[in-house]
Formats: C-alpha cells, sequence, structure tokens
C-alpha cells in the first residue's frame, strides 16, 4: 500500500516529465495499434484487389504453362469444373483460355492478351463484369459444353469482344466499332483473323490491364485456337474464405495436382505481391522494433533524470533504513504505473483511429501497386490482438528497460548521496 | 519488529558507541584529504553529546561512520558490542532502521508523503501493525507539537515543523541512538531552541543516546559533554 502511494506520488511529481514519458510510450502504441490495422487491411486489400480482380485466389494449369506460354499445355480433365465448384472449401471457379495476338482498328495495331472466359462463371470469380464501364458484358454461352447447355442464344455473340478503356483510346474505337484479332492457332501451325465488334470497354484501373487484355467468349477462343470444347489453358478458382488460399497445407492443392496439372496459390503464381506483402509483415516489425527501442530510450531517460533527482532522498531513505531491494521495487512500481496510463491511453486512441478509420476508411485513389489496384479505401482492421499483445508488450519493455535505472538507485550508497550536503 | 542485534541503551553507564582508530580519507594524491585521523572515541547510554569543530573539520563524517552510512578506510565501529563491519550490507540496513534514528539538517522528509507518513514510513518497513503504527505516530506527533498538522505534506510546513517530523520519524521506531547531524543549522534561533529543549526532554524520559554534529553554541549549552574535532583530530 506504502508502495503503491509512492508510486503514484512520485510519478505525479513532475508532471511535464510524466506527461512526456507518457505521451511518448502511448504515441508509440497508438502507432503500432494503427500500423497494424492499417496493414493488415492494406495487405488483405492488396492481396483481394490482386486476386479478386481477375486472377483469383488459385489457379490450375497444365504444368510449365505459366513458364513457358506454351499453348498446347492444355487442361483436359473431364468435369474438372463442375468438381471444383462441387468442393466444400470452394466458392467458385472458371476456365479461361490465353494466347497472344495483334488486335487492329482502322487507325491502329497493337499486341494484346486475348483471354477467353466463361460469361456465367467468370463474373463468380474475378469482377470483369463489374469493370465494364460502357456497353456490356459478354452475353449468355451460345453452346456450353461446361454445363452442358445446349440452348442457342438468339442474339448471336459470336463476335462480342471487351477491350479496355486505354486500349479502346489506342485503338480509337468505341462501342459498336469493329476490330480484328490476328493470333496463331495453338499448335502453331496456322494463323487466324477473325472479326469482332466491340460491345464493352472495361476499366481495371490498372494502366497494363487495360492497355492489353481483351475478353471474348471462350468457346469463340477455343475455335480459334484449333482446342477441343472442353480444353482450357487455366482454370481460376476463389475460396469461401480467401485467406484459404495461402495455406499450401490444404489437401486440395494436392488434389488437383498430378504429372500432368497443378493447382497453385496467388502466392506461388504472384510471388513478388507475396513478397511485398511478407515486406509489408516485415516492416511492422521492424518498424515496431524501432518503436520499441525508442520508447526504451525515452523511459530510461525519462527515469534515470527522475532517479538522479531524487539521489538525495533515496540516500536519505536508505540511511533511515529502507532496502535496496525496496528503492528497487518503487521504482518498478513507477514505470509500471506509467507503463500502464500510458497502455490505456494508447489503447483508447489507437481504438479510435482504427474504428474510424475501419468505417471511413483511408482513400488511396487508384494507386496501383505490385500488379495490385487499390481502388477503394482501405478501412484499417481492428481486432483483440492490438489491444492485448501490443500494450502487453509495451508494459513489458517498460519494466524491462527499467531494471538498470532501478538497480542504480537500489544501489546508492546513502553516504554518497549525502555527502552533496552534509 | 526489531531485528535481533544486541543493543541495550537502557543500561546507564554502558558503552554504547566505540570507535577504535578510525581513519578515513577523501581523494587521491594531491587532492587527499584525512576526514578523519585515528578517532578513537567512546559514548555512553543516553549521553546527550555533540562533536564540535569547524567546517570540514570532520564531524559528518564521523557520524556517517558511526550510522554505517559510510566504510572506514581503517578502524573499528562497535555499537555496544557489535561490530558494524561484520554486517552484511542488508544486516546493516536493518540495524540502522532498528536502532539508529537519523536526524539531517535539511530535514530531508519524503516530500511525497505527509508528516504523519513520514512517521509512520519507518515502522511500515518495520512490518508494524496498523492500530500500533497509528497510536505511536499519533503520540509522537504530540510529543513534538505537531497535532493538528500530521495530513501536511513537508513543503506546507515550515523548517522548524519539518525538523520536528524528522525528530518524530527517528524516534517513533524507539532507536537506541539518535544521530543529528546540525539539525538547527537551518532554523531560527527560537525554534532552534524549542527544538532541542524538546530533543533534550524526550533524551531524559526516553534515555535515548542523543550524539550530535554542530557548531551551534546552544547545543553545546544543553550538551553533557562536549567532543572537539579539529581536522579529523579529536582534542582535549
Amino acid at each position: 500500500m506504502l508502495l503503491l502511494k509512492l508510486a503514484t506520488r512520485n510519478i505525479f511529481r513532475n508532471v511535464s516529465r510524466t506527461v512526456l514519458t507518457v505521451f511518448l510510450i502511448s504515441t508509440s502504441l497508438i502507432a503500432l495499434v494503427f500500423m497494424d490495422g492499417f496493414a493488415t487491411a492494406m495487405a488483405s486489400a492488396m492481396s483481394k484487389s490482386a486476386t479478386r480482380l481477375f486472377p483469383g485466389d488459385s489457379q490450375i494449369h497444365q504444368r510449365n504453362f505459366l513458364e513457358e506460354y506454351n499453348q498446347t499445355k492444355v487442361i483436359q480433365v473431364p468435369n474438372i469444373i463442375a468438381d471444383l465448384q462441387a468442393e466444400e472449401l470452394i466458392q467458385s471457379a472458371t476456365p479461361r483460355t490465353l494466347s497472344s495476338g495483334t488486335i487492329s482498328s482502322s487507325s491502329n495495331m497493337i499486341a494484346a492478351q486475348i483471354i477467353g472466359v466463361h460469361s456465367l462463371f467468370e463474373p463468380t470469380v474475378s469482377k470483369l463484369k463489374l469493370t465494364v464501364i460502357e456497353g456490356d458484358y459478354l452475353s449468355e454461352e451460345l453452346s456450353d459444353n461446361t454445363t452442358g447447355n445446349k440452348k442457342t442464344n438468339k442474339h448471336s455473340n459470336k463476335s462480342e469482344i471487351l477491350i479496355g478503356q486505354k486500349m479502346a483510346e489506342r485503338l480509337e474505337v468505341g462501342l459498336g466499332d469493329r476490330i480484328v484479332i490476328s493470333m496463331p492457332q495453338a499448335d502453331g501451325k496456322d494463323f487466324v483473323q477473325e472479326l469482332f465488334k466491340v460491345t464493352g470497354i472495361f476499366s481495371f484501373k490498372s494502366k497494363q490491364m487495360d492497355s492489353a487484355m481483351v475478353f471474348i467468349h471462350i468457346n469463340r477462343a477455343q475455335q480459334m485456337l484449333g482446342l477441343n470444347n472442353n480444353t482450357y489453358h487455366e482454370i481460376a478458382f476463389n475460396f469461401k474464405n480467401n485467406t484459404d488460399a495461402t495455406n499450401l497445407e490444404l489437401p486440395i492443392f494436392a488434389k488437383y495436382s498430378n504429372r500432368q496439372i497443378i493447382a497453385q496459390s496467388w502466392t506461388q503464381i504472384m510471388p513478388e505481391l507475396a513478397s511485398i506483402l511478407e515486406l509489408m509483415t516485415v516492416s511492422i516489425v521492424a518498424i515496431g522494433f524501432l518503436l520499441f527501442i525508442l520508447v526504451g530510450l525515452g523511459v530510461v531517460n525519462a527515469l534515470f533524470m527522475s532517479i538522479f533527482e531524487r539521489t538525495y532522498e533515496f540516500g536519505v531513505c536508505r540511511s533511515i533504513g529502507t532496502s535496496a531491494r525496496f528503492i528497487f521495487v518503487q521504482i518498478m512500481a513507477e514505470a509500471l504505473m506509467i507503463a500502464m496510463i500510458s497502455a490505456v491511453i494508447g489503447c483508447f486512441v489507437g481504438w479510435c483511429l482504427n474504428y474510424y478509420f475501419s468505417i471511413y476508411g483511408i482513400d488511396y485513389g487508384q494507386l496501383e501497386m505490385s500488379g495490385a489496384t487499390l481502388s477503394e479505401p482501405i478501412k484499417t482492421q481492428v481486432n483483440l490482438s492490438q489491444f492485448t499483445i501490443y500494450p502487453l508488450q509495451m508494459i513489458l519493455l517498460t519494466l524491462l528497460v527499467c531494471i538498470y535505472p532501478a538497480w542504480s538507485a537500489a544501489k546508492i550508497q546513502p553516504a554518497q548521496a549525502l555527502r552533496k550536503s552534509l | 519488529m526489531k531485528s535481533d542485534f544486541n543493543l541495550d541503551s537502557q543500561s546507564n553507564n554502558q558503552i554504547v558507541i566505540q570507535t577504535r582508530n578510525l581513519c578515513k580519507t577523501f581523494g587521491e594524491k594531491d587532492t587527499l584529504v584525512k576526514a578523519l585521523d585515528d578517532v578513537s572515541l567512546d559514548i555512553k547510554a543516553g549521553e546527550f553529546s555533540a562533536i564540535i569543530g569547524p567546517s570540514g573539520s570532520g564531524k559528518s563524517t564521523l557520524l556517517q561512520m558511526i550510522g554505517g552510512l559510510d566504510v572506514a578506510d581503517s578502524g573499528e565501529i562497535i555499537l555496544a558490542g557489535n561490530n558494524i563491519a561484520d554486517l552484511s550490507s542488508g544486516a546493516l540496513t536493518r540495524f540502522r532502521r532498528d536502532h539508529i534514528g537519523f536526524i539531517f539538517q535539511s530535514y530531508n522528509l519524503i516530500p511525497v508523503l505527509s508528516a504523519a507518513e513520514n512517521v509512520e514510513y519507518i515502522m511500515l518497513l518495520q512490518g508494524i501493525e496498523k492500530v500500533e503504527r497509528k497510536e505511536r505516530t499519533f503520540e509522537i506527533l504530540k510529543q513534538v507539537g505537531l497535532l493538528g498538522r500530521e495530513n501536511r505534506r513537508p513543503g506546507q510546513l515550515s523548517g522548524g515543523q519539518q525538523q520536528r517530523v524528522a525528530v518524530a520519524r527517528a524516534m517513533v521506531s524507539k532507536p537506541d541512538i539518535i544521530l543529528a547531524d546540525e539539525p538547527t543549522a537551518n532554523l531560527d534561533s527560537k525554534t532552534g531552541i524549542e527544538l532541542l529543549d524538546m530533543m533534550k526532554e524526550l533524551n531524559e524520559v526516553h534515555k535515548m543516546t542523543f550524539l550530535f554534529s554542530t557548531h551551534d553554541p546552544k547545543i553545546m549549552d544543553r550538551a553533557t559533554r562536549l567532543i572537539q574535532l579539529v581536522d579529523g583530530k579529536l582534542t582535549d
């Protein structure tokens, strides 16, 4: 009780120093809490943006397809789409063909990646449909081998093509204009040229995607490539919980991998993005470490100042019979109180900040980063660990760095301390 | 509770403080100062003695040595038969807590504690029960004339009042020896006389041994024995 009374009163002896120390610790805690909430949200937004915008959480290809881009390396597994869609962990799956060619208009000609997509399944995996800013998304498949739909659309969709906004500008075309796709067949033996009508213009808010990608119906793409109807270059799929995509231990990856095909997470397909996200985590740890060092130095400095000012007083206390251990515990109690006050303030302000930005978000405009476009405001994440682990670490750190000043105070020799005035 | 040392100041004529060939130097080579030079001294229980001498003569150093606050270069300090050099640091701290009361020139109260809490502090360290602590605090504050001011912090008390609290603090644990280092130096003449009379009365009532360091004639007038120290040496 006496200890508590002494500690409480002592920390308020020099109010401005205590306030500064509390400010230092709590500000660092606020920074840590906010940074954690922001970085977690940023990483989540980036990975979601990068995967859910178009590629999907995971993809299946024939082995070495991504390395060689050899269009004869196709996936030819009966009912694979239906099987994937039936998986418990999987939310959706869609097939794609991937090829390269040129797009020509009456004014210009540019190289492009021609992607055949399934008009019904694609929107369940990517945001292609949502990115159409002019015209319409691709109409329903004419003849769907994937689902067995044999109905015929009354409107011919054979020549529908979606092009990016930047590509439209470069080709100087608009809705309804005709463009020509020229590309080699998958086996490279023949070259095909076909006329398409621009029915939709999309914008992924990514310069690269908007200027170099076009989307056509998958059966049309298969015909042009000379592929069978049930062969694909890529199957993209999303998990119900997107964090599952990073868990390579899940049996689903092994189940859809064999000698011919391989199922891969986005972390394997886009290792540079995975590295950036990992770097962000490391950065938090590094910044946290630096903050801890700064806090540590600040607290040690403040405590040493306090002890230095009270050297004579400690000398008196030791003279009248106060044990070194009591002095040590007294200083530690003062440090604990400062740390706890700081933790409460830091947690409260940190929570307010994180909560505010978890609702209103931080708008980055149209930031493109490592292939991921942050088109929506980043809403910070609030989680329990921010208000348990960080404050606890901060309190422990404060106590840890205070051991030395407290030990120094406990070791004060009464005679030396008193000699100043005696 | 008191520590288990053999110290009984109640027996008259028993020597409670004994120094033998005490030497202490400060500094090195050119700056070497002999603070105490072969000081041998006996103080009997219940004495009201004063060490006198000019500034720098070694009075405070001698008091510190006797109080176990500093270590002598050579010589012995024996308090009622206990050689304090034989005590460990912890035991010496307990010894000071239980058997020696200090009164300082600058009062040296703990500024964040009230007058009563300052008095209670040592008893708390001794582990004395709350009821007894409160009773003893009340009693000693009454004796030093500070009832009604017990909840004031040192900053709210005059110099004389602070020194009365310091005396109360030194005496409340019923020590055998009170060491007072120029206790009246910072007080005006009237307050100094009041304080000395009070200490003299306490000395007579409680039979505690008082040892002052001073150059205050008022103390010299009241002291039962004067010990002269010049340049670290005792003189006749």
